[in-house]
């Protein structure tokens, strides 16, 4: 018998514009970059929309109440101790203008950007992210499979978000062995 | 001058055409004519012949400049018993025209063999026993055709003229290596050749000209042998089983070519040098799987076929091996050429189709085929430089392949450079109206190539396999685009790859599910090896191979520019057991027996690919058994974009957008089951990243000195840790189609064009584009929107497990740590549909 204690904190963004203000990448230091050459990608990631592939005394179809249909990952973190759970993950994102390229970083960043004088991953937030009904539930488990005999969970929350979102910047990734 | 004195000189082959015949026989019995035989013949004025030949000739060689190509053991006899006779009946006439009617037919099956190709310097020595050979090829055949020869004196064409038509029936056509057989059976063929000319021009140069050659080929089986009893049978000798065959083969082909020959080679005074054109007017090629050439049974296919093909200078030459010490293989037959232009256009490659649809789609090109849609191949190899190196078109064809595989065998000392700075060379992706190129690509292979046929078992501690081996010995390779364009199709495909030229070049990426790189390099070594039967039905294609890829490096993005993502310092083996291809009415089916890899990237870098700042080391190691993949035909068709709906009202009305793919474009479903680790064989799934190794960031950077973050020995089961049934499947659908792809900011972007943030490139006609306000889009702009690489994936699996996951420091009496004693993933099923399109 699971033991669920949820707690529901519904992200509503309605047409939000979540202005991650990630500072544009408007220095003049960066005028040495290489030109724009990367690609441009829009489209979509869902996550068990429809359900998953597993059926048993846990998992089932989404039409299913008394079933679990999203996706779950476990971890555990001490030898012979409890789980972490992400559990119900499923929902939808939809998103366009999402950038990649590889630039140059040979100035700015007070000085730091001549001593790198090496290629970063460049990626452009996209402009338009759609979130559709996409949720998950964070929760701690006495084994790894809740199938398992004598399983039992508790949720400490679940976390949904739906709406629009308005992402601006770069987000530069510095290789640094 | 090339007088006919020389040229005589040259149609015997040079300097010394010696025929040494060992336990010569030849019998050629003319035998009287009856009336009965006459009486096909015009007027009763021809003449009939009947000849029953048998025919052995120790040796037949060809010496250019003192070194020698021997056919050796050749034998013309009847293909059931080679000491009985092959029977022939030809009928000659002479028609009203004037012109010289030369029939021709079998009485029985006959068999011409050569049974050693070997390279001499002295001719007429006795070969001695394990001497290196090249193998022995033999062609059986019922023949029946007619030749006519016309009036040697047509006003403007040099040489005679030949009306060429014959069949042949019941052949065969194999290759032996030390006792093991691969050979085509049931294998029928018939050319049709009017207008044929064969003469020598003013130059002095043999000339051939085939202005209207039809051929038709189809082979029953493609069989295997690894019984030495076995010579040119369909059944087992021994166990009388019919012998397992790769599939059927059929092709189609109707072409116009010229040919000519003059005296000389590269080297020395003597070889030869040949010059060809030919243009194909229509080819169509197939292979079959458990067919009957009517309903069941299904093939792959490249149909309606067209293009050229350029040979200029290409020399022919008997030379020593220019490589010393252990990599010289002695003397072989040098083929060099100055350049070869070869341009190929398909217009449908059929998965999963039956030959009855394949017959009535050639005859109409109207019978709906399950096409992926159309390819263009552009080649274009000359000398030239890849990356530093100097390189040309140079193939030794030596005596013995694989060193431990026995005395006979082929190998292939080989140099070859295709060029495409000019974007001479390329590859075309059409479906559905939309074209991807592949453009600028250059490619190199330098090292030795082997060719035998062997039986499965170990010889001197190397593993061999049933089938056709193709082994790689140091052969060094690269291949790079230099990015893709893409563009709507045009009809033709030379206006198409024409515009596609024109149009702006994009970053090339690797493809998912396609394993396509957008540029590798490195040296292979290894085999492949092509054995017959699959998992399905009777035939089909098993493959079992290892090879090893070293000092490499791959690319996964790459930028106009030469920047991108880069695995370099690459050691990368991939290893395959009992790998089944076998077609069927979905498409190709690949079933993996067992297969495990292990990619060793010294360096993950972005930029430059040998300087580029890296992230440190990676290793990815994979272990699966009975994994499965399908590829068939037909993309993601109409999809909705961002939320759900089974039409365009529905998906809209959800904030969707819906796009229609097209029925074309190429699906792969795969499924891998990953097992536990057998360490005592290298077999594992782990995925480890190194940092903070000694030397990092410099080029003598040394492995295993750093900390290793692994995750170690992840696995897929039911979800219940019992049974693997389900596996980790992936299912791609890759299409080359339009997308919408909005402005990001304000003002001109990086080509000039100027819009406002939201707007929407449309392309213009002329190939440019321009921004186009959403309020303003009509239905024009829609049907113009950028042509993209739509990659739809879908992942789904029970559980994948990772044992554990490891900080590791490797150095001796380093500390490992668990970070984690175990993660666990349920019951996934990811969408993703990702569209491609240029950054501007």
């Amino acid at each position: 018998m699971k033991n669920k204690f949820k707690i529901f904190i519904v992200c509503i963004f309605a047409s939000v514009n979540c202005s991650a203000e990630m500072a544009s990448i408007n220095d003049s230091e960066l005028s040495e970059v290489t030109g724009q050459s990367g690609v441009y990608l829009s489209g979509e990631v869902s996550i068990n929309e429809q359900g998953g592939p597993l059926a048993d005394s846990y998992f089932g179809a989404c039409t299913d109440s008394a079933k679990t249909c999203g996706a779950r990952l476990s971890f555990q973190t001490q030898e012979s101790g409890g789980w972490f759970v992400i559990d119900d993950i499923k929902g939808s994102i939809a998103f366009e203008g999402l950038t990649f390229q590889v630039r140059e970083i040979n100035s700015g960043f007070g000085g730091d950007g001549a001593l790198f004088n090496k290629a970063v991953l460049e990626i452009g937030m996209p402009e338009s992210i759609r979130m559709n009904d996409f949720e998950f539930t964070l929760a701690t488990g006495s084994s790894s499979r809740p199938s398992d005999v004598g399983y039992k969970q508790v949720d400490f929350m679940t976390v949904e978000m739906s709406g629009e979102l308005t992402l601006e910047g770069n987000l530069l990734v510095f290789p640094t062995p | 001058m090339f007088n006919i004195m020389e040229l005589k000189n040259f149609l015997k082959l040079g300097t010394t055409l010696l025929t040494i015949l060992f336990s010569y026989q030849a019998s050629a019995e003319m035998k009287a004519m009856t009336d009965e035989f006459l009486s096909g013949v015009s007027g009763q004025s021809g003449l009939t012949i009947d000849a029953e030949i048998h025919a052995e000739i120790g040796e037949f060689a060809y010496f250019d400049d003192g070194k020698g190509l021997a056919l050796q053991g050749v034998r013309l006899s009847s293909a059931q018993d080679k000491a009985q006779t092959a029977d022939f009946r030809f009928k000659i006439d002479i028609l009203e025209s004037g012109a010289i009617s030369w029939g021709f037919s079998s009485e029985n099956i006959s068999r011409f063999e050569i049974e050693e190709i070997r390279f001499v310097d002295t001719p007429g020595l006795t070969p001695l026993v394990g001497h290196k050979s090249m193998g022995g090829f033999f062609l059986d055949f019922d023949i029946e055709g007619n030749i006519t020869v016309n009036n040697m004196q047509s006003p403007g064409v040099t040489g005679g003229v030949y009306d060429i038509d014959f069949s042949i029936r019941d052949g065969r056509l194999g290759y032996r290596t030390n006792g093991n057989e691969l050979f085509l059976d049931g294998m029928s063929l018939d050319v049709n050749s009017q207008g044929t000319v064969l003469g020598v021009n003013p130059a002095g140069e043999l000339t051939l000209a085939l202005p209207n050659f039809l051929a038709e080929l189809k082979v029953e089986a493609m069989r295997f042998s690894d019984n030495p009893n076995n010579h040119g049978v369909t059944a087992d000798v021994d166990s009388l089983a019919v012998l397992p065959s790769y599939g059927s083969i059929w092709a189609n082909l109707d072409l116009n070519a010229n040919l000519t020959i003059k005296s000389g080679g590269a080297s020395g005074s003597q070889g030869m040098t040949i010059n060809a054109d030919s243009v194909i007017n229509r080819a169509d090629v197939a292979w079959g799987d458990d067919t009957d050439w009517n309903e069941a049974g299904a093939w792959v296919g490249a149909l309606g076929v067209t293009g050229s093909v350029d040979l200029v200078n290409l020399t022919v030459d008997v030379l020593d091996d220019p490589d010393v010490g252990v990599n010289n293989n002695g003397v072989g037959l040098a083929l060099a050429f100055e350049r070869l232009d070869a341009s190929f256009h398909i217009q449908d490659f059929v998965l999963g189709e039956t030959k009855q649809n394949i017959d009535a789609y050639v005859i109409n090109g109207l019978t709906p085929v399950k096409s992926i849609g159309g390819f263009d191949i552009n080649l274009s190899l000359a000398d030239g430089i890849y990356n530093t190196d100097p390189l040309t078109n140079i193939v030794y064809v030596q005596a013995g392949g694989n060193s431990n595989a026995g005395y006979q065998g082929l190998r292939l000392d080989t140099q070859l450079n295709i060029i495409g700075s000019a974007n001479e060379s390329n590859f075309v992706y059409t479906e559905d109206g939309s074209s991807l190129m592949f453009s600028g690509l250059e490619a190199y292979v330098d090292g030795d190539i082997t060719v035998d046929v062997t039986a499965a078992g170990n010889i001197s501690g190397t593993d061999y396999y049933d089938g056709l081996r193709v082994g790689f010995e140091d052969l060094a390779f690269g291949y790079r685009v230099e990015g893709y364009r893409v563009a709507k199709s045009l009809e033709n495909s030379a206006d198409n790859v024409a515009n596609l030229k024109t149009k702006d070049l994009q970053a090339a990426h690797s493809i998912a599910g396609l394993g396509f790189s957008p540029s590798m390099e490195g040296t292979l070594n290894g085999h492949i090896t092509l054995g017959p039967g699959g998992n399905k039905g009777q035939e089909g294609i098993t493959i079992n191979s290892d090879v090893y890829i070293t000092d490499g490096s791959m690319a996964k993005f790459i930028q106009d520019d030469g920047n991108g993502v880069w695995l370099s310092g690459l050691n990368y083996d991939v290893h395959l057991r009992d790998m089944m291809l076998d077609v069927t009415s979905e498409g190709l089916s690949i079933y993996e027996g067992e297969s495990w890899s292990k990619m060793d990237v010294t360096d993950f870098r972005i930029g430059d690919k040998n300087s580029g700042a890296s992230f440190g080391r990676l290793i990815l190691e994979s272990y699966t058994v009975g994994s499965e993949s399908i590829i068939s035909a037909g993309g993601a068709g109409q999809v909705c974009i961002g939320g759900i709906g089974g039409d365009s009202a529905t998906c809209e009305a959800d904030n969707g957008r819906w796009e229609d793919r097209g029925a074309q474009g190429i699906t792969i479903a795969t499924t891998k089951f990953f097992k536990d680790n057998i360490d005592s064989e290298g077999k594992r799934n782990r995925i480890t990243w190194e940092t903070g190794r000694a030397g990092e960031g410099t080029s003598a950077v040394s492995n295993g000195t750093g900390m290793q973050l692994v995750f170690d020995n992840f696995t897929t089961n039911d979800g219940n840790d019992l049974t693997d049934t389900y596996g980790f499947r992936s299912d791609y659908n890759i299409d080359v189609s339009s997308t919408r792809v909005l402005k990001k900011s304000n003002g001109p972007d990086s080509n000039g064009v100027s819009g406002n943030k939201g707007d929407e490139k449309i392309m213009n006609a002329d190939g440019t584009y321009s921004y186009v306000a959403p309020g303003a889009i009509t239905a024009a702009d829609i049907a113009n929107r950028p042509v993209g690489i739509a990659v739809r994936t879908r992942t789904h699996f029970k559980e994948l497990d990772f044992e554990r996951i490891n900080l590791a420091n490797p150095n001796p009496g380093g500390e490992v740590s668990t970070l984690l004693y175990g993660l666990k993933l349920q019951n996934f099923d990811i969408t993703t549909d990702i569209t491609a399109t240029p950054l501007d």
